[in-house]
């Protein structure tokens, strides 16, 4: 007769431990390079593959001889409905071509910086031999510039128990010749994914 | 023996009564605190009151970021007021599903149970305050952002926000400021459509359509200017963009049809006072501007939005009062007693949800001033029925937020 609580017991200890084990907060190293989603919207998965496709055609434009052309990056439009940093892309485009050795990067963020920095060592600090010289800086080739644009379309209304939503992303990006204004390349990455979403829960 | 047991059962009741009672049909007082002292003139005591969001039940978690959100936007403080109305946003956004144990508490008490879903005009103007804030922030990508957002909104309660026409021109401020002319031009397009071609916006349609090679469209809009016998002006280079809220948005009340002496329905209404526009003059360098001026009545505007979901409200409270009289019926047949203090619960329960973003004001105003020169003194005056003496409700040139040619202006008008 006195198993009968005991196992009871043991059982309700074993669900209670399942439970608080499984309701456990973790944390997992995921892989950068591997594709997550966790619904329809734009996410760092995303910005991976842009990158990618878009730095690796862009790398091939030129042949890399010595003539490495100079490219100011003059950052990526928003154009869809969500607050998305474009600055991650350009950023990294930037990186890639930098890294590739085939074009040479201005840094136009660092442009004041660069002034001040100029105005304080011909301000009679730093001794003649070690400033920099000046009117050395280089004039861009070409500017780097591009649009990412959103399409959202929902299912229309009707009975139904999952609302379903598509969401279309393209980026196009552009190099434009400084000195003709002639689009010397472009291309451009598109992204479309549906999402389901149940219209009754919890 | 059977006295006592119905003394059991009557303290168990009230028991449960009482705290249903205090439970259901109450809005978080630290929110009806919040909007008498920012009403009262005393927005730093109401950002003090709602200085956490711990002070609000989960239900009413929206209503405390928009109030929040609005106080900041009106002491000038965009970056936390978008912080507040972005949460809003996006909890609106991920909690855009029928709750089953929501409907299940709702059927049995009142809509107050339930998370405050916003009317439909609410969530649009959420975007719209968003989109003012991130114009005055030097932010004009982001505005678009939220521009495309409110669209999105205004597509799916058209027949409602379409009139809104105070945000329509927001939106098309947004794109225009972003660089996305195309985008402006459309919405430019629809709210002149819809405000019957007034000279000042077709001047600034015919500027856009010229710079976008619109050439048909161009000479339709000259046709009509001309027709109209009005000259064509150049595209101003430099603008004041001002925005101006006047009075206060009217307040949800409980509607109430008894349809026995033991049963109620109870369906929220709005009460919507007479009220003007309030006319606003425009002044530059001393003389008077024939400004684009856009205004919406958000008190039309949400009463209309209540009225467009009124059939569902009314479905609801049917139910739930068949819901009730089954649940009082069921529990009558056991014990007559118990089955009538149920139903005086269930009568006392059953209230209108009243809630509403209650900061809001009751009518906002884009007034757009080209400037001569940079240091153009414009003045923006209310009239008043004091004769001669008009309000003050800019004078320029002050310490303002710019955007590329925008310079950025809000007001609020308390009275």
């Amino acid at each position: 007769m006195s198993q009968r609580p005991l196992s009871l017991f043991i059982s309700l200890l074993l669900l209670s431990t399942t439970l608080i084990i499984n309701g456990c907060a973790t944390t997992r190293v995921v892989d950068p390079d591997s594709e997550i989603h966790y619904d329809a919207y734009y996410d760092f998965s995303d910005k991976q593959q842009i990158v990618d496709h878009l730095s690796q055609n862009l790398v091939n434009f030129v042949d890399g001889s010595n003539n490495r052309p100079v490219v100011i990056s003059y950052g990526i439009g928003n154009e869809t409905s969500e607050h998305i940093n474009t600055g991650g892309i350009s950023d990294d485009i930037r990186l890639a071509l930098v890294q590739s050795g085939r074009y040479q990067l201005i840094n136009e963020a660092q442009r004041s910086n660069i002034d001040r920095e100029s105005t304080h060592q011909q301000s009679g600090s730093v001794s003649p031999a070690d400033r920099i010289l000046q009117g050395r800086q280089l004039g861009a080739d070409y500017i780097l510039a591009g649009t990412l644009r959103s399409i959202v379309k929902k299912q229309q209304r009707q009975f139904r128990l999952n609302k379903k939503k598509l969401v279309h992303y393209s980026l196009n990006l552009e190099l434009t010749n400084t000195e003709t204004g002639a689009i010397s390349w472009a291309d451009k990455v598109e992204i479309a994914r549906e999402q389901s979403r149940p219209i009754i829960g919890w | 023996m059977l006295f006592l047991s119905h003394l059991i059962k009557r303290c168990l009741l009230s028991a449960i009564v009482l705290p249903a009672l205090l439970l259901a049909g109450c809005s978080t007082s630290a929110l009806y605190q919040a909007r008498e002292q920012f009403y009262s003139g005393d927005s730093n005591a109401a950002l003090a009151t709602l200085a956490d969001s711990s002070v609000v039940s989960s239900q009413d978690l929206v209503l405390y970021w928009l109030e929040k959100g609005l106080i900041l936007h009106d002491a000038g403080n965009f970056e936390a007021s978008t912080r507040e109305l972005l949460q809003a946003a996006e909890y609106l956004a991920d909690n855009d599903y029928i709750s089953l144990s929501e409907q299940a508490r709702t059927l049995l008490a009142n809509d107050w149970a339930a998370r405050y879903p916003g009317e439909y005009t609410e969530r649009l103007w959420i975007h719209s305050y968003l989109m003012m804030n991130f114009l005055a922030l030097g932010k004009p990508d982001s505005a678009a952002v939220e521009a495309r957002r409110a669209l999105e909104q205004i597509d799916s309660h058209h027949q409602v926000l379409d009139n809104d026409n105070f945000s329509r021109a927001l939106i098309a401020l947004s794109f225009e400021a972003a660089g996305q002319l195309n985008d402006a031009y459309i919405e430019y397009r629809k709210l002149a459509v819809r405000t019957n071609h007034p000279p000042a916006l077709d001047q600034l349609l015919l500027a856009q359509a010229n710079r976008l090679g619109f050439a048909s469209d161009a000479r339709e809009i000259r046709q009509r200017l001309d027709s109209a016998g009005i000259a064509i002006r150049q595209p101003a280079g430099k603008e004041a963009i001002v925005f101006v809220a006047s009075g206060q948005i009217p307040h949800k009340s409980s509607g109430t049809l008894l349809t026995s002496n033991k049963t109620r329905i109870a369906f929220p209404e709005y009460y919507i006072p007479r009220q003007q526009t309030p006319a606003i003059l425009s002044n530059v360098n001393g003389i008077q501007c024939d400004c684009l001026q856009v205004s919406s009545d958000l008190g039309h505007l949400i009463n209309d939005s209540l009225r467009q979901r009124a059939t569902r409200v009314t479905a609801k409270a049917l139910i739930r009062a068949a819901s009730k009289d089954s649940v009082a019926d069921a529990i009558a047949d056991k014990d007559e007693l118990a089955g009538e203090l149920v139903r005086l619960l269930f009568f006392a329960l059953e209230e209108a949800d009243t809630r509403s973003w209650q900061s809001l004001p009751r009518h906002l105003t884009l007034l757009r001033i080209p400037l001569p020169s940079d240091d153009a003194v414009i003045s923006v005056t209310r009239p008043t029925t004091v004769a001669g003496v008009d309000k003050p409700v800019v004078s320029l040139p002050e310490e303002v937020s710019q955007t590329g040619n925008f310079r950025f202006y809000h007001r609020r008008l308390t009275n």
